[in-house]
Order: structure tokens, then sequence, then C-alpha cells
């Protein structure tokens, strides 16, 4: 296949509605995505149609939904509400629910040739379930609870599957990583990124910062992690951070910086490993797209996400990616104008 | 301190006008602040209408600004509503925000306002110098003691070894540049506080290692011997006056150095209120009010969430709840609560929108406070704000209603007169303010 040229990225699609989306899950063979969305529901969005609209389907969340992931006919959601949900994307109706965590369930990954489905949540455990049937794998642990010296409450963001589905991966506030075998549920690895987390407690006493994605390679050799490097606390006005660490040894191995008063908040290897793509959650102004070079620290390309991103998915075969966000979801592709 | 859209500017977080005060705070924890003002009511004749049986006020000030949505009033499900669900509280029919499960079980004791309004939507200057002493109309630019100087002065007791007002700061912002510290204006610094930022206990209370206790006390003897003959000599000048209360004040201090000694607490306490600075410093602020201090004022920050407000408020609110249970919980045990009355208050709210950063900005127009104990109706959910939070529906409340409320609860007349330097007689709060009724024992 010919790598899409980063030149020609564009939007081509837009959809607006009120609210933000948090989530987007790519439907294969189609144009067709999912959103979770602060307003508790569900929509999909058929970019295929000259006139793109969200259609709200499934409403029985409570709470923000935070993350989606689709596996063959079933959506699968992660809410604030602390359940998963799992729903029949053909019929539209909801196949089960399931009181998966404690505290809120901030995403999911999915590894679907091995009918696995990770959940993190800030109860500090990452949960294995059979993607198929809901039915709990193992839970994994091994992050603290509690922030050190003031004893605020620990938050577990990320988690990922390796591309061959024999490692996952999950990252806290505190920036730690842990990697856990997904078959034994053995820990493999855990080292601690720096540069996202700031304590400052004598300015205004509290924590703030975290790992808010990561991602394996292509390759599964190296884990990059993103967030914000921190500055400061309760406003953003850090440099978006982007790190990759040789897991196994976990020694880093890449960092890039990106734009300033943003947060990175979704990250993608392209499946070739052309590039790695950053979008900006927290900012100001929405911040870019950027596609980074994952050889060497350097930004390939910066295109304006125009909206505040919190939701990533590629398309058919990576040639196009959906973005989902404040007030809009977006398609994007690298044809020319 | 860096703000973006448009809500607040540098200039906003960067006021330093109490130069009297903010001078003195470096000393002693700022116990000086007594040297540089006037004491226009400290005289004998009117000190002893201070005694009021014991009453305290304990002011939990949520510096930087909490969110009403992640505390007292949650609009679960509504556009401003956020990600955080509701409980069940023990007054039924209302319901709180998740993260505060342990003052849910209590609420039949505390009396909630969430149709508190005000100006005021910035973290200092002259609207926080407004709302702290009232929000008043009636004054023009005549400068007015605050709420914590005025109940300081009027609860204070004759002959009282300890200090009449401590401040204790969890973070510098809201602290340096005295933007939101206690002010006595006319009343005189000797009702001002003595104020302790990030720490448990104010710098140098003991003397110095060179010098004894009993040198201490003689070196003290000497001195109050001199300013007597220099006071009197003076025509009692209400200056030096002050100055020679100061004094008596450090002495005192360094006499109460124990009471900002935690650690003989038992154990099972501490845990109770948990890890957390604002935790360690709510069990000073129990030892204070304990010892007869009338006027604490407990400043937990910083929660000025315009980026990720959910993150802080996850992170601020559990401890919120669990240092303010265990404070009523262990005010209550020790049989304070009937004669201590605990408020949470702010210099404001946070807006219903969720700003691009999943933050909040400022809000002044409708947010939520609370009063427990002394004088108080628990149980008691007063005023509402809209469906999605964005302005008082029912029964709005002032910064001047409110404090004639605190007023009232803690036996002090919230029409009482002062007299400003320029002659003109000032009310604790404006001519015809009326207290909440509905939330008064």
């Amino acid at each position: 296949m010919n790598l899409p040229n980063l030149e020609h990225v564009r939007v081509a699609k837009t959809v607006n509605r009120p609210g933000d989306f948090l989530s987007v899950a790519h439907e294969p063979d189609g144009d067709r995505v999912w959103l979770g969305h602060t307003d508790f529901r569900i929509y999909t969005i058929d970019f295929a149609v000259e006139k793109p609209e969200a259609q709200e389907v499934f409403a029985e969340h409570t709470s923000y939904v935070s993350s989606l992931v689709l596996h063959g006919d079933s959506l699968i959601s992660a809410s604030w509400d602390r359940t998963l949900r799992w729903w029949n994307i053909r019929d539209r109706k909801p196949l089960r629910s399931v009181a998966a965590h404690q505290r809120w369930i901030r995403q999911l990954d999915l590894h679907a040739s091995s009918n696995r489905l990770a959940s993190v949540a800030d109860d500090m455990t990452c949960k294995l379930w059979e993607a198929d049937s809901g039915k709990p794998v193992r839970t994994l642990s091994g992050f603290e609870a509690r922030i050190p010296r003031w004893d605020y409450p620990n938050k577990l963001f990320a988690c990922a599957f390796s591309p061959d589905g024999r490692h996952l991966a999950a990252a806290d506030e505190l920036c730690r990583v842990v990697v856990w075998e997904a078959d034994s549920g053995r820990e493999a690895a855990r080292f601690d990124a720096t540069g996202f987390f700031k304590e400052d407690w004598d300015r205004n006493n509290h924590p703030y910062g975290g790992i808010r994605c990561l991602r394996f390679s292509p390759d599964g050799r190296t884990l990059a992690i993103a967030g914000m490097e921190n500055s400061d606390v309760a406003i953003i006005n850090g440099k978006g951070l982007v790190q990759a660490f040789d897991w196994q040894a976990g020694k880093k191995t890449y960092e890039q910086k990106i734009g300033s008063n943003v947060q990175l908040e979704c990250l993608a290897y392209h499946p070739q490993a052309a590039w790695l793509v950053t979008a900006v959650g927290g900012a100001g102004n929405g911040g870019n797209i950027s596609f980074l070079d994952p050889a060497e620290p350097k930004v390939l390309k910066d295109a304006p996400a125009t909206m505040q991103t919190f939701g990533f998915a590629w398309g058919e075969n990576a040639e196009s990616f959906y973005t989902a966000g404040r007030g809009k979801a977006l398609k994007w592709h690298f044809a020319p104008a | 301190m860096r703000f973006r859209g448009g809500v607040c500017s540098p200039l906003e977080h960067q006021l330093g006008r109490r130069v009297f005060l903010g001078s003195a705070a470096g000393a002693v924890g700022g116990v000086a602040a007594g040297v540089a003002g006037l004491d226009f009511l400290a005289s004998p004749a009117l000190s002893t209408e201070l005694h009021r049986g014991q009453k305290r006020v304990l002011m939990l000030f949520l510096s930087g600004g909490a969110s009403q949505f992640e505390t007292w009033d949650p609009k679960p499900g509504r556009p401003t509503g956020g990600p955080f669900q509701t409980i069940e509280t023990s007054i039924p029919g209302y319901r709180m925000c998740e993260l505060m499960p342990r003052m849910a079980t209590r609420m039949h004791k505390t009396a909630v306002i969430r149709s508190f309004t005000s100006p005021n939507a910035d973290h200092g200057g002259a609207r926080v110098d407004a709302i702290l002493s009232g929000d008043r109309q009636d004054v023009g630019p005549l400068r007015t003691p605050s709420i914590g100087c005025m109940l300081a002065r009027e609860l204070s007791r004759p002959g009282s070894k300890v200090p009449d007002h401590v401040g204790l700061y969890t973070t510098y912002v809201g602290f340096n540049n005295n933007v939101q510290v206690d002010f006595a204006a006319f009343l005189g610094a000797a009702h001002e506080p003595i104020n302790i930022l990030n720490k448990l206990a104010p710098d140098d209370l003991a003397p110095p290692t060179f010098l004894s206790d009993r040198d201490h006390r003689d070196r003290e003897t000497l001195r109050e011997s001199l300013a007597a003959g220099f006071y009197h000599g003076r025509g009692r000048d209400k200056t030096a006056a002050s100055h020679r209360t100061a004094y008596q004040r450090v002495r005192n201090l360094m006499d109460s150095h124990h009471l900002f000694d935690i650690s003989k607490e038992p154990s099972s306490l501490r845990e109770r209120y948990g890890n957390s600075l604002f935790a360690q410093q709510a069990i000073v602020a129990r030892r204070l009010i304990e010892a007869g201090v009338p006027f604490v004022r407990l400043n937990r920050g910083w929660w000025d969430s315009h980026g990720e407000n959910f993150e802080i408020h996850a992170s601020l609110v559990p401890d919120l709840d669990q240092v303010m249970s265990a404070l009523l919980e262990d005010l209550e045990q020790r049989g304070l609560l009937q004669d201590t009355l605990v408020v949470t208050f702010a210099e404001m709210g946070r807006t219903p929108t969720i700003n691009g950063m999943r933050g909040r900005d400022h809000w002044g127009k409708c947010w939520s406070v609370t009063l427990t104990g002394s004088g108080i109706r628990g149980g008691v959910v007063h005023g509402s704000t809209n469906v999605d939070g964005t302005d008082v529906a029912t029964d709005p409340v002032t910064a001047a209603q409110f404090f004639a409320t605190i007023f009232r609860a803690v036996g002090i007349d919230h029409q009482k007169e002062y007299i400003a330097p320029d002659g003109r007689p000032v009310l604790l709060t404006p001519y015809d303010t009326q207290p909440v009724a509905a939330v008064l024992a």
C-alpha cells in the first residue's frame, strides 16, 4: 500500500453537536463511526452520506461515555458511571451491562483476535474481560492507590494492548507504566516516566498531570506515551509531551514537545509506523493534529485540529482517520483538495 | 498565575494594597500586625461587651473558588453537570455530588444555602475585599472590616491568653499579596489574624536558644515597664496602646505553642481527618477552637480549575469531605459544636459552562455555602438554582444576609453599630439586612 501523503491531510467532513464527543470507534468496511458523548449518550455518524449527522442510538449510561471499542457486531462502551455496556449495533439493542469498576472508567482497549478487552479505572485496576461474553478474566494491579505525601487519590488514565496481544500496558497519574503478560497476568515491566507530573504542593496544594494515552509501536518493541509537560497546575499551560520507551529495558528512547498550553490526549501509530499521530485534548484553542517522525524527534506535519480532540480512530486501511472532540466529529483524509 | 479565555488577567492576581497588613505578615507569622495599626475600639469600656459565652466560628474558606456543581449543588445529566453522579444524603430528597459520601451522611446537621449570590468573580482586589466584608453598598469608599476580623473582635474575651484570630493557609495563592487575607480596617490591627502559611504553626514560637524562658519574661517585664511609661507620657495614645498590645499578643502566642502541636493527638483521630495538609491544619484549628480562639479561618486552596475541573475536584473534594466530616464529628464529640459555628465560604463559585479545557471559570452569580453548629438548624437546604445552575431560582442570599446569619447564629446583633474613624456609625451589616431565618435554629 502507498503511504498517505501528509501534505494533503485535511478535514473531509464535519458533524457538529453541542457538548463534547469523548471517544470514537470506526466500524470496519464502511465510513460509519460510533461516538461517546458527555451527554451520557452514544451516537453514530455515517460519513458516507453527503450531509452526515450525529444520530443518537444508545442512552443508558448515567455519566460521560469515556471510551468505545467495536468487536464484531458489538459496541462496547465504558463510562464514568463505572459500568461497561455491550450493544448490538445491528439491531441497536443492549446486550449486557457489567458493573465493572469501583471508580470512574477512563479507557478501553481491545485485542480482537484474542477476544480480550482491557479497561482501566480510578480504582487503580486494569481489568481483562472476554470481549465476546463480558466475563471477567483477570484483575491487574500494581499502581499506588494514593499520591504520596498528602494522600490524594491516584488516577489510572490509559491502557493499550501490544499488537500481538501478548502484552498489556497501563499508566497512571504518577506516570508509572506497568506492562503485564496478558495471558498470565505476570508483570513484565514497570518504569516511571518523568516530566508529566507535578506535585506543586506549595502553590496549589494538589497534584496534577499523568500519562493520558499510550500505544505500542507496530513491532511491539516501543511504548509511546503522551500527556502534558507540567509547568503549572489547575490551568493547562505546559507543552504537549510525547515520550517513547524501550519498555523491556525501561529506557527512554524518544522525546518530543509539542506546542504550548496543550495536553495531548490521543496517540496512535500509523500501522506501517510511518508516523506517530497526536491530538490535543486540553487547550485553549484546540491545537493541532501533529504527525511525528517516530524515528527521531521531529514534527513532520501540523494540521489545525479545529477543536479540542478527545478521541481518535483510524479509518479503513488507515487511509483516513476520525477525530472526536469539542462540539464536533471530523473525518480526515489525505487526498488533495 | 496565568489564565486564558479572557477570564482572569494577571492583574487580578497581583493585588498588594493592604500594605500595612502585608508588611507585618512576615514577622512571627503576622503577629506583629498590631504594631502598625490603630485600635479605635479597644478601650476597656467597650470591651466589656465582647464576652459572648464562648461562641466561636471556624471558617473553611475554599480558596480559588470550589465548584458548587461538584459539591453541594450538582446538576447531573445537564449540559452543565459534568461527569459525577449524585448520592443520597441524610436530608430526604436532597442529593449531593458523589465525591462527598461522608458529608452526605451528616447533612441533617448542616444547612446548605444553594442560592448565594455576589458580584464578585475575582480572586483578589476590591471585589474580594467587598465580599469578605459583606458586599456592602451603604458605606461609599469607606473600607469596612472583613467578616473574620469582625467576628474576632465581637467574640474575643477580655484577658484571653489565646489569640483572637488565626488564619491557616494550605497554599500561598490567595495569601501572597494579601489578596484574600482578613483585614480589620478601622477596627484596628489587633483584630487581624495571625496567619500561618503552608505549615501547622507560626515560625519562631520558641525563644532563641541563647535565651531562657525566664530571661525572655524578664526582658518582657522590662519592656512593658518602659512601654507603660511611654504610653502614659504620650497621653494614652492609641497607637502606643496598640504597640503594647502587640507585644502581649506575641507573649501569649508563645505561651500557646502547644496548641499548634498535633503530635500528641491519637493516631485514630489523625487517620479520621486524613493526611493532607488541610487535614492537619484542621486538627490545629480544632485545637485552637477548643482552647477558646474565637475565630479561625482555615484556607484550603487552590480550587481555581480553569483547566481539568473534574480532575482537580476529584482530588480536592474527597479531601474536603473527609476533613469537614471529621472536623464536625470531632467538635460534636467534644461538645464544642453547639457553641462553634462551622462555615464553608469562598470568594466565588465556578461557571456552569464547561470550557474547552474541561474547566470551569469564575462565577459569582449563584453558588453554595454551608453552616453547621452553633445557632443553625441542621437539615435545611435553603434556596435553589435553576435546572442548569445558571441563575438563582429561589431565595437569593447576599453576602450581607449571609454574614447577618452568621452573626445571629453566634449571638451577635448584626445591626450593632461601629463608629468609623470619621465619626459615622457603621453597622455590622447594612441597615435592614435580614438574616436567613430558615437556617437559624
